[in-house]
């Protein structure tokens, strides 16, 4: 009975005509034509182009580290992280028309390697980039350069002492903005070493300050947040 | 006369013509299971960290659901979870599911370290009034490694938001953050 309703179907078909079947069953079709997969204002995905990009990731005496994952990630969304490879290279093709904020994949360092997450940024005009990975050091023996971690509780202050030999430093925050939920950028932390801060109060951004170590000068620096949290921060000589 | 073939083509089935048919479907059987617009989503059973049991996809179905794969390690992923939460603040009866992946995970590791890790994040993670994630109304469910975001056409994006009627149909599928706008409009344009 199917079968017979089937043909009577076609025969209807042929007898009204193929012009006006056609186009029912063009119009019918038409919307399978788009990708599946769209963006917010329906552009089509499979027509980007894009371009090799690549991250070398080494140890603090630029040796290879073989062991992370790099992750390219734009305002908007992140790509699936990459491992590396036995030189310590990720490499992955992205689409030149945007800028990628490049992290490495958290869970695939030890609770002691670190790596400023801001360091790396590429776009088309710079595919190639490096990310080093540090030793994190024990914040109870400010003693030299490095990377350290800032804890600061609910009264929002902390004061370390430091007892580094005399010269210029830098000493800058490593929060990552970009990685961060809409609170967490509200995040501001700012420096205070003696009579000189950082300058950018008001605003949710990475402090940095420079600063002189001699015989004389204080010994020991106050960070201020507006919020409990936790980040690490960096002392390079000058 | 080939007209007459690609029709018969077409009404025998030979030629899939209603692959984003854009009508309300009511089939609840499976012949249209798939991940392509207009397709049945199939059935995962993945595990719930609300309620530390299996959640099977056919749980949603009657509920416009959303379905967004997310990750601890991606950012705008993390950015963009509290606009669900103000969604659901408007229409709690819509369903949202965020399944976290893993793409460090391998078959080698141990699953529970990362389920841990997963769950203590949504535990404690807040936003702005301080509700914490897992108060959001949300269903956070766990895709061990990445397998069912890749069974359901992800290739490498993330976040990715999948727009189901209440007939668990696929509606819409978003590469990358959506704003409550974005997420407004589809429940207006996609719900029965």
């Amino acid at each position: 009975m199917k079968k017979i309703s089937k043909l009577l179907f076609l025969s209807l078909f042929v007898l009204t005509g193929c012009d006006e079947t056609s186009s029912a069953i063009s119009n019918t079709s038409s919307p399978t034509s788009t990708t599946t997969s769209t963006t917010d204002d329906d552009e089509d995905t499979t027509t980007i182009e894009k371009s090799e990009y690549q991250v070398l990731v080494k140890d603090e005496v630029d040796k290879p580290v073989t062991t992370t994952r790099v992750q390219w990630c734009t305002e908007s969304n992140c790509f699936l992280p990459v491992k590396v490879d036995s030189n310590g290279i990720a490499k992955t093709n992205l689409d030149d028309n945007e800028t990628y904020y490049v992290h490495l994949l958290e869970s695939s360092l030890t609770e002691t390697q670190v790596y400023n997450p801001n360091e790396l940024v590429q776009n088309k005009d710079k595919r190639d980039g490096s990310i080093t990975i540090r030793t994190l050091k024990d914040i109870n023996d400010i003693s030299s350069t490095g990377v350290y971690t800032a804890e600061v509780g609910e009264d929002k202050e902390v004061s370390y002492t430091f007892s580094l030999p005399n010269g210029s430093y830098t000493i800058e925050s490593w929060w990552d903005y970009t990685a961060s939920s809409s609170t967490d950028s509200e995040f501001n932390p700012s420096i205070t070493i003696g009579e000189t801060s950082d300058d950018d109060s008001g605003e949710g951004k990475n402090f940095k300050l420079d600063f002189i170590v001699s015989d004389t000068s204080v010994k020991t620096f106050k960070i201020s947040t507006n919020k409990k949290n936790k980040f690490n921060f960096c002392i390079y000589s000058k | 006369m080939a007209c007459l073939l690609i029709t018969a083509l077409v009404y025998f089935n030979f030629i899939d013509t209603d692959k984003k048919n854009t009508s309300h479907v009511h089939d609840s059987t499976e012949e249209n299971v798939g991940n392509d617009i207009g397709n049945l989503i199939p059935n995962y059973t993945l595990y719930n960290y609300n309620t530390k049991e299996n959640y099977s996809f056919r749980s949603f179905k009657g509920t416009f659901t959303f379905i967004n794969f997310w990750g601890t390690w991606c950012g705008p992923c993390v950015k963009e979870m509290p606009e669900f939460a103000s969604l659901l603040k408007e229409y709690s009866d819509i369903n949202v599911i965020a399944i976290h992946s893993s793409p460090a995970f391998t078959g080698d590791d141990d699953i529970d370290a990362f389920k841990e890790e997963v769950d203590t994040f949504i535990n404690t993670h807040s936003d702005g009034d301080g509700v914490i994630w897992k108060d959001y109304g949300i269903t956070f469910l766990q895709d061990d490694d990445d397998s069912i975001y890749k069974k359901l056409g992800g290739t490498s994006i993330y976040p990715m938001t999948y727009v189901l009627d209440e007939n668990s149909i696929i509606r819409r599928v978003h590469n990358g953050s959506i704003s409550l706008q974005a997420l407004l409009s589809d429940y207006e344009s996609y719900s029965i």
